[in-house]
Parts: structure tokens; sequence; C-alpha cells
């Protein structure tokens, strides 16, 4: 049983790297878009910063999915 | 015949009286046409009224070289032409404190220490005026949007990057975060709303040396119009503008949404 608890423990330890606490970073431009267009409205500082986030960002990812 | 040489004479006496004698420490208070003569006036003339005009009429107003101070003193007042004046052997020859939209022009400014001294001043100009100081020309302190255009010489000097000298220039009176509220750009200027420098509303304080001087100026009209357009414009950016969103939301916002993907990634990933 102890034996158990302890190779339950390194699984748990294994599953959540570092990589799993770096990934929800890219979530934070986002919400800055957002904060930036509820304070400015859409002007082109917000345009451009959106095509970025919502256009090229998601391109690149797909495009380099495999060696990400 | 000798009637109307009588009423020649009478009539010419009653014209030349028409002009003012300029009195030493004389204060001004409406429009004058000064005769034509040469005039000691060692404590110089101050303006104190708004919207008159001072015709010189190439008057000479003359000090005491090294003991007097200030040749024309135009404090508080706005809307004000001064012309055809020469001014001698003043330490400074005109001295403009807190004054707007006033013209200056055709002065001859001889044998003054600093020719033209600006100090809170904005919006005038000041055209074909001669100059030969002993030591400055033209200086402005706290002063904006003046043009200065002297007849006989081109100056270069710091203050010329916020004020027009030897070619006229246009201003962007309704620049944000300079600390001048201009008449003009009462509702569009985000100066106007609090601390305002604006023409005869104000109280000025400045230290001369070791003395200090406090002038309070009240003009009441101003202060109403000023008062009112404030209001006006407080409306307005209520009306237009919202305000920022709070740090801590911003904060909570940030939290909130890395909390979110971070789980969301991990039963993605399940």
């Amino acid at each position: 049983m102890k034996r158990l608890r302890q190779v339950v423990k390194k699984e748990v330890r294994k599953s959540v790297s570092l990589r799993n606490y770096l990934e929800p970073l890219l979530i934070l431009p986002y919400v800055f878009l957002g904060i930036y267009v509820y304070e400015n409205g859409f002007n082109i500082l917000s345009a451009v910063i959106g095509l970025l986030l919502l256009v090229i960002v998601p391109a690149v990812l797909v495009a380099f999915r495999e060696e990400l | 015949m000798i009637r109307y040489f009588l009423l020649i004479i009478l009539l010419a006496s009653f014209a030349s009286a028409q002009c003012v004698k300029p009195s030493d420490f004389m204060f001004i208070n409406e429009s004058v046409e000064f005769c034509s003569d040469t005039f000691d006036v060692p404590n110089g003339l101050n303006v104190v009224a708004s919207d008159i005009t001072i015709d010189c009429k190439t008057a000479i107003l003359r000090g005491n070289a090294g003991v007097s101070n200030i040749g024309i003193l135009v404090e508080n007042v706005k809307n004000v032409t001064i012309r055809n004046c020469q001014v001698l052997t003043f330490a400074q020859g005109l001295f403009l404190k807190n004054v707007t939209h006033s013209l200056f022009e055709k002065n001859n400014l001889f044998k003054n220490n600093v020719g033209v001294r600006m100090l809170y001043s904005y919006e005038n100009v000041l055209r074909d005026n001669n100059d030969k100081s002993l030591t400055v020309p033209v200086s402005a302190i706290m002063s904006k949007f003046n043009t200065v255009l002297l007849g006989n010489k081109d100056i270069d000097r710091t203050f010329c990057e916020v004020n027009a000298c030897n070619k006229p220039k246009e201003f962007n009176l309704c620049e944000e975060g300079d600390f001048y509220c201009s008449p003009s750009c009462l509702n569009i200027d985000a100066d106007c709303s609090s601390s305002i420098i604006s023409p005869n509303s104000s109280d000025v304080e400045e230290k001369s040396g070791d003395k200090e001087i406090k002038t309070e100026i009240g003009s009441e009209e101003f202060a109403k119009e000023n008062t009112s357009s404030l209001e006006q414009k407080k409306e307005v950016q209520v009306m237009t503008k919202k305000e920022g969103m709070p740090l801590l939301v911003k904060l909570a916002l940030y939290f909130g949404a890395y909390i979110l993907a971070f789980f969301a990634l991990r039963l993605f990933k399940r």
C-alpha cells in the first residue's frame, strides 16, 4: 500500500511539469486585448494587436504544432 | 484774417490737448495717446486695464540707467495694444506679467538690460519692435504661444521652442499636459479641467531674488466663464469617456484567465 502511494505521487509529479504552468500564460495577451478594447475602444492599435493574436498566433501554433 | 489765424491756433491747441503727458509711475487704465516728447519716468508706467490701446506716438520714455527697473509694466491684463513707444535705459524695457492676447508693435527698446521680459504670458504678438538691449533682447519665463518678431534682429533662445521667434508659427493651443488652458480650447483641452494657468483668473506666486511677491488677480467675469465651461467640460467627459478599469480588477482578470486556461488545458490533455 505504501509502495502504491509513492508510485501515485511520482505519477502526479510527472504529469504536472513546468510546461503545464507556462502554457496557460498564452492567454494573457488576449486578456490584455480585451481590457485595451474595453478602455480605449476600437482603434488602429487594437486592430493590429487583434490581428496578431486572433490570426497570426493561431496560424503559427497550428503550423508548428508538431514541433511544439 | 486775424480771426482765422486765432481760430487755427485755438484748434491746434485743442488738438494737441488730446495727447497725454506720461508721468512717473503712472497707472494707465484707459486708451491713451502720448504726446511726442521725451519724458523722464524713472519708475516707469503701469498698464492695469484690459482691452485698451496705448499709442506713444514716438514718445521717449527714459529711465535712470542702472537704477530704473521696469519701463512699461503690463500686468494681469489681456487684449492690450502698445505701439510706437521708445523705451530707454531701464533694467527691463517692457515687462509682461500674466498678459494674454496682446499686441506690442513698432516700439523701440534701446539701452535696456533686457528689452522685453515675459512671465506667465501667453498668445501675445510682439512685432516690428527694434531692440538694442545690453544683455538679451527678449526673455520669456513660463510663457508660451507668443510670437516674437523683432524688426532689426533675429533671436535664437530656448523659449523659441514654445514660442514663435523670427517668423510666425502655428501653435496647437489645445495641447494637453502643458498646464495652460487657452480660452479657445475650453471644451477640448484637458488642462482646462482642473488646475489651470489661465489669463487673469489665478493667483500667481513668484520669487524675484529674495523678494516674494504675491499677486492676486480678481477678474470675476473670467472666473465665472471658466467655472461654467469647466462644468460643461466635465459633463462632456462623463458622456464621452469611460473610466479606466481599476488595477485590482485587471489583475483579477489576468489571474482568473490564467487559472481557467490552466485547468482547461489539463482537462484537454486528459
